[in-house]
């Protein structure tokens, strides 16, 4: 059973009315558990109303989406399913609740009912695993934008959920945020196995996937490791999209006759190549 | 003319426990036609120094002079002079409020008194400026658009204001990089053609090094580095405090240049940059 099974899954916006408007159409997509998936495509191609389906936040009008073999659609396992399937979204302002930190950690296992001390070792563990323990009794709103995405990070984790749905999470942070927030993901991935749904505009975030999936008007235009679909540097332009910088001069140096390998996709790999 | 700014200190909260001095000491000149870059980690003063310049937030200490008019006397000049800024907020998508898309535009120049004539010539105008096609669009809700195309609405709303400076605070976070290098090419445009003053805060350093005639590194509320591009990005040192990075080109070919490839680093055109690379790898040959 694959961790998330999606078929046939169309999502149609006011269906029925004048702006009826379809934001998926005919999706399939499977992720296994562990798998860190990196999600790109335009503003408005669909990334996030699917994003939103991984969860049950919003409901597929036409086929179906399960996660761990339980139907998004059946209202009797949606509370299930997103104790499995955590959500991180761009703006952490819209989704810290708490005025200290280690409270709004602990706000999703309280309204689970967990015991008082199973919440507090949970939410110390999850504090730890985001590398922010030392601050559990901050106020959210004194800390920086990649400090705060963290806590929405350990908010997730304090569920123990086994995947966490990344929507953007980089956009609004400056460089050294956005660092700490993709290391953090990295490491969720690798040590604790978390099962990871990445959406980015970022492609040199991208690269760090297992597998990258390319979203158009609704539908996925491609698919495959970051290197089957980076190399399609032509392709992924036409469709307003760009591939990481080193790939691009890459492609570029092979233009102008400079032997350079396809696979180039991080500036390590460019510069073995060119200063070997 | 310009934004001019005089020793200006801001304090967030005083006399409470969570006093905190955001900006220290500032003193700063922004020409008329200029483009100037504001850059620095979250809470390193960007947002709080560029809503001084219209009046949203009251200095603690120091002048603030518009075209040569002190903003902050209570003189019926210093009213017009704060009109004179626009300002596109982080998340501008989140200032949308009216029903379609046209009265959401048509908001600020219906309360400069405008003609109804010219206001829909401004209307018109800004969303063409934007892209947004004016007859498929005008009665459209603002609420039912892509986040892109929210954040052009809001953009539209500041430009039909005609504003002589425009605020820019991280106007392209969010976008895909075909929204973003359209965005990006009409802010250019809007300064070359409209002579706009543009000031733009930005943790972007790509879209910092391309477009912008000055560049401002903050950190701890003060200014670092204040100077042109090439040579702003040649502060290593100030660079990491302020919490941020160079181009990304300008990384790359400073990782060649540490492995041996003897090229210029201070690029930031993505095909100067390979012709750079070709250059000194025949170089390299040649020796």
């Amino acid at each position: 059973m694959e961790f998330i099974q999606i078929e046939n899954l169309s999502h149609v916006y006011h269906e029925g009315q004048e702006n009826e408007y379809r934001a998926l159409d005919n999706i399939n997509l499977t992720v296994k558990k562990g798998e860190f998936l990196a999600v790109i495509g335009t503003n408005g191609s669909g990334k996030s109303t699917l994003a939103k389906h991984l969860n049950a936040l919003l409901l597929p009008t036409a086929g179906s989406c399960k996660i761990m073999g339980m139907n998004t659609a059946t209202a009797e396992e949606v509370w299930k399913i997103r104790q499995h399937v955590g959500m991180v979204f761009q703006n952490p302002d819209n989704q810290i609740i708490a005025a200290v930190v280690e409270e709004d950690v602990a706000f999703g296992p309280e309204n689970l009912g967990v015991p008082a001390a199973e919440i507090r070792f949970r939410v110390a563990e999850a504090l730890r695993a985001v590398s922010m323990e030392k601050y559990r009794k901050f106020a959210p709103h004194l800390l920086s934008g990649g400090q705060k995405q963290r806590v929405a990070i350990a908010g997730a984790l304090a569920m123990q959920t086994d995947c966490i749905v990344f929507d953007e999470p980089t956009a609004m942070l400056d460089p050294i945020g956005r660092g700490e927030v993709l290391e953090t993901v990295k490491k969720l991935h690798k040590e604790a196995g978390i099962t990871v749904v990445y959406i980015t505009h970022f492609m040199e975030e991208a690269v760090a996937a297992d597998h990258v999936v390319v979203m158009e008007k609704g539908r996925i235009a491609e698919e495959g490791t970051p290197i089957e679909v980076f190399t399609k540097v032509e392709k992924l332009k036409k469709m307003g999209l760009t591939v990481p910088l080193a790939t691009e001069v890459a492609f570029l140096l092979r233009q102008k006759g400079i032997p350079v390998p396809e696979t180039v996709l991080t500036n390590k790999e460019l510069v073995v190549a060119l200063c070997q | 003319m310009s934004i001019e700014v005089k020793n200006l200190t801001y304090t967030y909260m005083k006399g409470t426990p969570f006093e905190r001095t955001a900006l220290k000491d500032i003193s700063l000149t922004i020409e008329e036609n200029s483009f100037t870059a504001i850059a620095g980690h979250t809470g390193s003063g960007k947002s709080t120094l560029v809503q001084q310049f219209n009046g949203l937030l009251t200095p603690t200490m120091g002048q603030i002079f518009v075209d040569g008019v002190d903003i902050l006397s209570k003189k019926p000049e210093a009213k017009l002079a704060k009109c004179k800024i626009g300002m596109v907020f982080q998340y501008p998508e989140h200032q949308l409020f009216e029903e379609t898309i046209a009265a959401d535009i048509a908001f600020g120049p219906r309360n400069l008194g405008l003609e109804e004539e010219e206001i829909e010539k401004r209307v018109r105008d800004a969303m063409a400026f934007v892209q947004l096609d004016y007859e498929i669009y005008k009665e459209r809700s603002p609420f039912q658009l892509s986040g892109g195309q929210m954040r052009r609405v809001a953009i539209a709303g500041v430009i039909a204001l005609h504003p002589k400076y425009l605020i820019l605070d991280e106007p392209t976070a969010g976008l895909d990089p075909l929204g973003r290098a359209d965005l990006l090419k009409k802010i250019a445009e809007l300064h070359q053609c409209e002579k706009t003053t543009v000031i733009m805060v930005s943790h972007n350093m790509d879209d910092v090094a391309m477009l912008a005639q000055k560049v401002l590194f903050m950190n701890h509320g003060e200014i670092i580095v204040n100077d042109t591009p090439q040579v702003a990005f040649k502060e290593t040192e100030k660079i990491k405090q302020s919490g941020l990075e160079v181009p990304q080109l300008m990384a790359l070919l400073q990782q060649l240049r540490v492995k041996g490839l003897n090229v210029d680093t201070s690029i930031f055109k993505l095909e100067t940059g390979v012709d750079e690379i070709i250059k000194a790898i025949g170089r390299k040959r040649l020796c």
